[in-house]
């Protein structure tokens, strides 16, 4: 017998030295403090969204607060790690990854990840009118019955609410989440007459009557709470 | 076989999420140094030994000293190591070489400030926080310039599959055919093989979680060695076409990616049970978290399955049977990620009128990644010993694979994206030769070694160019130069086009080079010293794209130009022996095409189709022996629909029908079969189901000649329960 391991440990040795050499030169200057991927914030947002959402009394008690996790492992395992020490609304968390559309029901959050984007319809027909405060992370996905969804802006994560799939699932959002959000779509039921003083904030209204978006192009986060107060003003 | 056990130590210990990693330490451990413990230190430590230290400390203890210092005694005790190692017992009975890579965690409190910076910033901050690692694994499929198929989880899970190979049947692109009660045969593209010639279904790369588990010895694949847990498969990627540049050896006409979920997507209970007519199988799995950054999960599964008949009716005496246990351990902190994975299996195969052969085999990989993305760097690890044994002393072989690589991801250039990096793998085999059947030698080191290096520009928005090169070097063979380049266009709204040319191979194995025949006494055939690598040049155009809202399509065509195949030569004057020669070459054209149709909310309808025509012919000089049809016995097209089916919230209904032309040579004639399951899930917990499978007939073949038994109609009842 030919003996192969210590070719293989040179091998090692040398693979790991060189990778480490290049490290050295290539790397030095990174600081990785202060750093969040994509999936950590996303995942940090997931825990905050509940804060600012009012589920019907019925579905609030002091079971474990459950968050669903549909195709997207990463999000989940961020999740994971943040709700040890984290209580949500005042419950302890329960996390489930689930592969199924069925076993959305009883969560109060649910997350659908890019992987599970073709399960959409198949979901919003096992949440509809269900408390369930469903987050995707799917282009178009307000119109296919996600209430928030993630949207990749530069290097930021932001996200879309639709008040429509809100008030569809009986949930009621917080002013403060909707002044936060890139933007925020309503189907408007006025009719074009009442539309009248709106093009003062030409802005924030692309439409008028039928499906309404309204859409803050290129305002910082933060200037919201003004187009917030015009979408009260119209109720 | 537990005497004389030989360890080999690997231990990663990547400790510190900051500046830390770019120094890195080795160190060779004997086996009389005092038990190794690293502790939190400010570098990752390489440790790598003969024998284990005495006390075996099982991961993740962070009970571990310092070992640095321990690097001079250590070099000392080479000789002993060495001396050690060589003392085995006879071949196909030597001491097993475990390969035992442990990770030590280490963590500290300063890891909880971190997830706390984040739970603390207001919703405003959160939303105008840059992020560093952008999530892009689904980014890259949906941009791959390569004809790739991805079956998921839950296609798996809803097909009702019981092992890896009836998984592989809902790709599109692959044909896959059962011969036997165990045996499966996969081809990509043709060239499947053609047992009247010996020659295997040869030329696809399958990875296991980045573990390469085609045999070396032959180049072809034992479908009933490598399995997975299926409930714990995230997705399994199949690549028709070569995939040599970036995946490695044999990549030839393919590659099979099987990708199991992160321990910590696995976290709870789940058990699974099903009894039917030609299979009982009983799986469980258990995953917990250990800590904030550390999931660990391990499952067993069991499976035994009764005997098919020969194709003139008699039983064929090939029912199994097979246990297999493992694990897996993900740690994750920044941008440093840890993986530590193992399977043991073993099984009892009967064979005709022979009695009970064996199989068995084990295996560990380590892999750390470090990802700031714009730079990724990755670290892997393996060793995988497996072993076959036919019964009554009949030909065998005990195999340990060694393998380390290495790779670099460098997104941070603009207009770039640069894939470089290299590899070693080792197989150490022996063989106990058959009377019939021999390799000479019986034993042998065979060695893979490469580099790589692959860039893909943007050409402006909508274009995009990939130039790779992997330089490859096989004991058999010189150096390969396998190339790729890929022509990338995005239009907006129109999906994805693509044009690719490669190269790849499938390099000689110890059957080509050192096998010997004997029939009647005589040497029959003879391997072949002097044998080439077969080639295969390939150009391919595809798209894909949504066509419709709800409509998702792919659709390429290729052309392969073959050289260097092997036929069987005779020896002048006396004919016998033959010998393998590399005198055929020809060309294949094809079409691989697919589509994913939501046709309502809750029923989704998954054609597919592949066409095949090849042009084979023998080089001038050639003998001509056995015709054109030993490179490869394919059907001329196999067709697929599957249909996913939500009755209600709780009730499912899948099923998958296949199309399988005539085989050519020797002759089988084309047949249609269907698979189905009906599951209900009245809880999350709970799903009870009725599969079916081969529904059409009693029994058909799959495969032609001798090898191809009669596989019978069958029917599984199953349950499946969740715990949290």
């Amino acid at each position: 017998m030919i003996h192969s391991c210590p070719a293989v440990r040179c091998l090692a040795l040398i693979l790991v030295l060189a990778v480490a050499g290049m490290y050295m030169t290539s790397a030095t200057a990174e600081t990785e403090s202060d750093t969040f991927s994509e999936d950590q914030v996303k995942a940090a947002f997931l825990l905050r969204f509940p804060g600012y959402v009012d589920w019907p009394s019925a579905a609030a008690n002091d079971a474990p607060f459950t968050i669903a996790v549909m195709g997207d492992e990463g999000v989940a395992e961020h999740l994971r790690a943040l709700v040890r020490s984290r209580p949500v609304k005042g419950r302890e968390v329960r996390l489930q990854l689930i592969d199924f559309p069925g076993d959305a029901a009883d969560a109060q959050l649910l997350f659908v990840g890019r992987e599970s984007a073709h399960q959409l319809p198949a979901i919003s027909a096992v949440v509809s009118n269900k408390p369930v405060l469903v987050v995707a992370d799917v282009p178009d996905s307000l119109t296919k019955g996600a209430i928030v969804n993630f949207l990749r802006v530069d290097r930021r994560v932001q996200f879309e609410i639709s008040l429509d799939a809100a008030e569809a699932a009986g949930l009621r959002i917080m002013p403060e989440l909707l002044s936060v959000a890139r933007r925020v779509m309503r189907r408007n039921s006025r009719s074009d007459a009442e539309c009248e003083p709106l093009p003062a904030v030409p802005r924030l209204m692309e439409e008028c009557g039928g499906s309404t978006y309204i859409v803050s192009p290129d305002l910082p986060i933060g200037t919201w709470s003004m187009s917030v107060a015009i979408t009260a003003m119209l109720d | 076989m537990a005497q004389g056990l030989t360890f080999n130590w690997l231990m990663l210990c990547s400790v510190d999420a900051t500046l830390a990693m770019f120094r890195a330490t080795v160190v060779l451990l004997a086996p009389a140094a005092p038990p190794l413990v690293p502790r939190c230190s400010p570098h990752p430590i390489l440790i790598w030994a003969r024998e284990p230290p005495a006390p075996f400390a099982p991961a993740p203890s962070p009970r571990f000293a310092r070992v640095s210092d321990q690097l001079v005694a250590a070099t000392n005790q080479e000789e002993h190591v060495r001396v050690a190692s060589n003392s085995g017992a006879p071949p196909g009975q030597r001491p097993a070489d475990w390969c035992v890579l442990l990770v030590a965690l280490c963590w500290s409190a300063a890891t909880l400030a971190e997830a706390d910076n984040l739970t603390r910033m207001s919703l405003s901050e959160l939303a105008n926080l840059e992020v560093t690692t952008v999530s892009k694994a689904p980014d890259r499929l949906r941009d791959a310039s390569a004809s790739i198929y991805v079956i998921t989880r839950e296609d798996i899970q809803r097909a009702g599959a019981t092992t890896l190979p009836d998984a592989l049947r809902l790709a599109p692109n692959l044909l896959v055919s059962q011969l036997s009660s165990s045996g499966y045969v996969f081809a990509a593209r043709g060239l499947g093989g053609n047992t009247d010639a010996q020659n295997f279904a040869n030329k696809l790369l399958v990875l296991i979680d980045g573990r390469s588990t085609y045999s070396p010895l032959f180049s072809g694949i034992y479908a009933d060695a490598n399995d997975v847990m299926l409930e714990d498969v995230d997705r399994i990627e199949v690549i028709s076409g070569p995939g040599a540049t970036l995946w490695g050896a044999n990549a030839m006409n393919g590659v099979i990616n099987v990708i199991t979920r992160k321990a910590s997507a696995t976290q709870g209970g789940l058990a699974t049970l099903h009894g039917g007519n030609f299979e009982q199988n009983v799986a469980f799995r258990y995953g917990t978290q250990i800590d904030e950054h550390t999931s660990l999960r391990f499952y067993g599964k069991g499976l035994r399955r009764d005997e098919t008949e020969l194709a003139e009716g008699r039983p064929a005496e090939d029912d199994w049977y097979k246990g297999q246990a493992g694990f897996r351990l993900d740690w994750q902190r920044g941008a440093h990620a840890v993986t530590l994975l193992g399977d043991a299996y073993r099984g009892v195969e009967r064979a005709l009128d022979a009695g009970k052969g064996t199989l068995d085999g084990s295996n560990v990989l380590a892999r750390w990644v470090h990802d700031t993305g714009r730079n990724a760097l990755q670290v892997q690890a393996y060793f995988d010993r497996n072993a076959r044994a036919a019964p009554g002393g009949g030909l065998g072989f005990a195999l340990n694979t060694y393998d380390i690589e290495v790779q670099n991801t460098i997104s941070g250039i603009e207009g770039h994206r640069l894939v470089f990096g290299g590899g070693q793998r080792i197989n150490d085999y022996a063989i106990r030769n058959s009377s019939a059947l021999s390799f000479v030698p019986d034993e042998r080191t065979l060695s893979i070694t490469n580099i790589f290096v692959q860039d893909t520009l943007a050409l402006g928005s909508a274009w995009s160019l990939t130039l790779g090169l992997k330089l490859e070097k096989y004991t058999f063979a010189a150096w390969q130069v396998q190339p790729n380049a890929r022509l990338t266009w995005q239009p907006p709204d129109y999906g994805t086009v693509w044009l690719a040319a490669s190269r790849a191979v499938r390099a000689p194995t110890p059957f080509d080079h050192d096998v010997v025949e004997i029939l009647n006494g005589q040497i029959f055939l003879q391997g072949n010293p002097n044998f080439e690598p077969e080639t295969v040049k390939t150009l391919e155009l595809g798209w894909r794209g949504s066509p419709h809202q709800r409509v998702t399509a792919s659709v390429s065509v290729y052309h392969n130009w073959y050289e260097d195949l092997r036929s069987v030569e005779p020896t002048p004057g006396t004919l016998i022996p033959l010998f393998w020669g590399n005198g055929m070459q020809g060309s294949s054209d094809g079409i691989d095409a697919w589509a994913k149709v939501q046709l309502t909310d809750r029923w989704r309808l998954t054609p597919g189709v592949g066409v095949i025509r090849k042009h084979m012919k023998f080089d001038a000089g050639a003998s001509r022996l056995l015709g054109t049809a030993q490179a490869g016995n394919d059907p001329a097209a196999h067709a697929s629909l599957s249909s996913s089916m939500d009755l209600s919230d709780t009730l499912s209904f899948d099923s998958h029908l296949r199309y399988v032309a005539a085989y050519p040579d020797p002759a089988l004639p084309h047949y249609y079969e269907l698979n189905a399951k009906l599951a209900w899930r009245p809880k999350r917990y709970i799903e009870l189901s009725l599969s079916g499978f081969n529904l059409l007939h009693a029994d058909h073949r799959e495969y032609a000649g001798p090898a191809g038994e009669n596989i019978p109609r069958s029917v599984l009842a199953g349950i499946r329960l969740v715990f949290e």
